[in-house]
């Protein structure tokens, strides 16, 4: 296994967690929420992958997650990307504290901003401001409930596939 | 040792000249990648609504006799009442047919319906969307409207090769011209889509309606549309409007909130219409 399909195999380990949230989402729709993961399917890889592996998975889980929605073309791939950047350059912390924490507070902060970009193009802010905190609450919850299990997944597929725990840069 | 912030001022330059390159490239890469991403999920949704299908599909075939009897009578009643509204439409549409003869006017735009499954819904502040089975294959256009029954869901916002993108009435993104019930002077006024919060049923925003218009009393005002730009056939219900209205900060007109026609957010099933003619708003495009 060459290490350059490392972002490949956590991407697919991530699809399933992608299209469950879908589902979920689908289901919440008769309330209007929308439930958002791709935050939290960082935590896992930022401990194995490279950085340049690490933001090609940020890059293709925000333009995955963008395709289908009205969301400014890049907004998401870029949030995740800065997401991916900060974690990967925090694995020590990373490591230490409760994962599943972690991939929460990830998830809450992208989804946060990848609305406040979404929003900004739709005039009146105070129309959607009051949104954003309950949306981040939710994708803290979806964030930190998902982890253990996706995380566990992505986990068993890069050890399996050689990608071992890394150090700090 | 470096710290950690140190560490991250590189990598983070690097990440702002990609964002700048990538805010300066031309739309069509960027939109190349936006229905690359879309078109490798397809598969996977259609596959997951078909699932949800079958289960539904295996749960109505278990049903007892009595219920499936009861059914049969019923869809029986709603046939012969249907048999006698098609044949009273079919005479108003010769006599339209002929009026318009007599008068030289132009036919009005034709529509093709495509009826199409729901694969998944989605809702927040920022968008109600519904993505359907199917795609520009089957013939499905930008901007076509989508309806369920005579009641307006929204429009077709993006169209891949076999599922496409609903945009519901009441996403921001949505506009529309239309008419009230009980407006004697038929002015136009404007639907448009506006951000829900969670849990508050969706509405959009009716703007411009005249000062001089008080819905009527007793019953909900229907908001219906007008023809008006060849979108939507005329006389279609986008819903109805809320008895509040409020002066508009110009003071020329009042404006209200609009409760959607069909129940957008569990909708299993629409039809897609498809003018059969190019129309003037994708001549435009």
């Amino acid at each position: 296994m060459t290490p350059s399909l490392g972002w490949l195999i956590a991407l697919g380990a991530a699809a399933p967690w992608i299209l469950a949230a879908d589902l979920l989402s689908d289901s919440l729709a008769p309330w209007g929420l929308a439930v958002f993961v791709p935050g939290a399917l960082l935590a896992t890889p930022a401990l194995r992958l490279g950085t340049g592996q690490a933001l090609l998975l940020a890059a293709c889980l925000g333009f995955a997650h963008e395709a289908r929605r009205p969301i400014p073309d890049g907004a998401a791939a870029f949030v995740l990307m800065l997401a991916m950047l900060v974690a990967v350059n925090w694995r020590g912390p990373l490591r230490r504290r409760r994962r599943a924490w972690v991939a929460g507070w990830m998830n809450a902060a992208c989804a946060t901003l990848v609305s406040v970009a979404t929003g900004f193009g739709q005039g009146d802010w105070t129309a959607w401001g009051g949104s954003v905190p309950l949306h981040a609450l939710v994708a803290f919850a979806a964030g930190a409930a998902l982890q253990p299990v996706a995380g566990a997944m992505q986990d068993h597929f890069l050890s399996r596939a050689g990608f071992p725990v890394l150090r700090e840069p | 040792m470096e710290t950690p912030l140190r560490r991250l001022r590189g990598p983070l330059a690097a990440l702002a000249a990609l964002l700048l390159a990538w805010v300066l490239l031309p739309s069509l890469p960027r939109l190349f990648v936006r229905e690359s991403f879309a078109e490798f999920q397809a598969p996977a949704l259609v596959a997951l609504s078909r699932t949800r299908e079958l289960v539904r599909h295996l749960e109505l075939t278990n049903a007892d006799r009595e219920t499936l009897a009861a059914s049969g009578r019923d869809l029986a009643r709603a046939n012969a009442a249907l048999e006698l509204r098609v044949l009273s439409l079919e005479s108003l549409a010769s006599e339209n047919r002929r009026l318009r003869g007599m008068l030289a006017t132009p036919p009005p735009a034709e529509f093709r319906s495509v009826v199409a499954r729901v694969a998944a819904r989605e809702s927040s502040t920022w968008w109600s969307r519904l993505v359907i089975r199917r795609g520009r294959e089957d013939g499905v256009r930008l901007g076509c409207p989508v309806v369920l029954g005579d009641r307006v869901v929204g429009r077709v916002a993006a169209v891949h090769l076999n599922t496409s993108e609903v945009e519901l009435v009441t996403s921001p993104g949505f506009r529309c011209s239309a008419m009230l019930d009980g407006d004697e002077r038929r002015q136009v006024v404007f639907v448009t889509g506006a951000p829900n919060p969670p849990f508050v049923g969706p509405r959009a925003d009716v703007t411009h309606i005249p000062r001089e218009y008080f819905p009527p009393a007793g019953q909900p005002a229907v908001v219906r549309t007008t023809g008006l730009g060849g979108l939507y056939p005329p006389g279609l219900r986008l819903g109805t409007l809320e008895p509040v209205l409020t002066d508009a900060p110009e003071g020329a007109w009042k404006t209200g909130k609009m409760a959607p026609a069909a129940e957008l957010r569990n909708v299993a099933e629409v039809a897609v219409l498809i003018p059969t003619q190019p129309q003037p708003y994708e001549e435009l495009r």
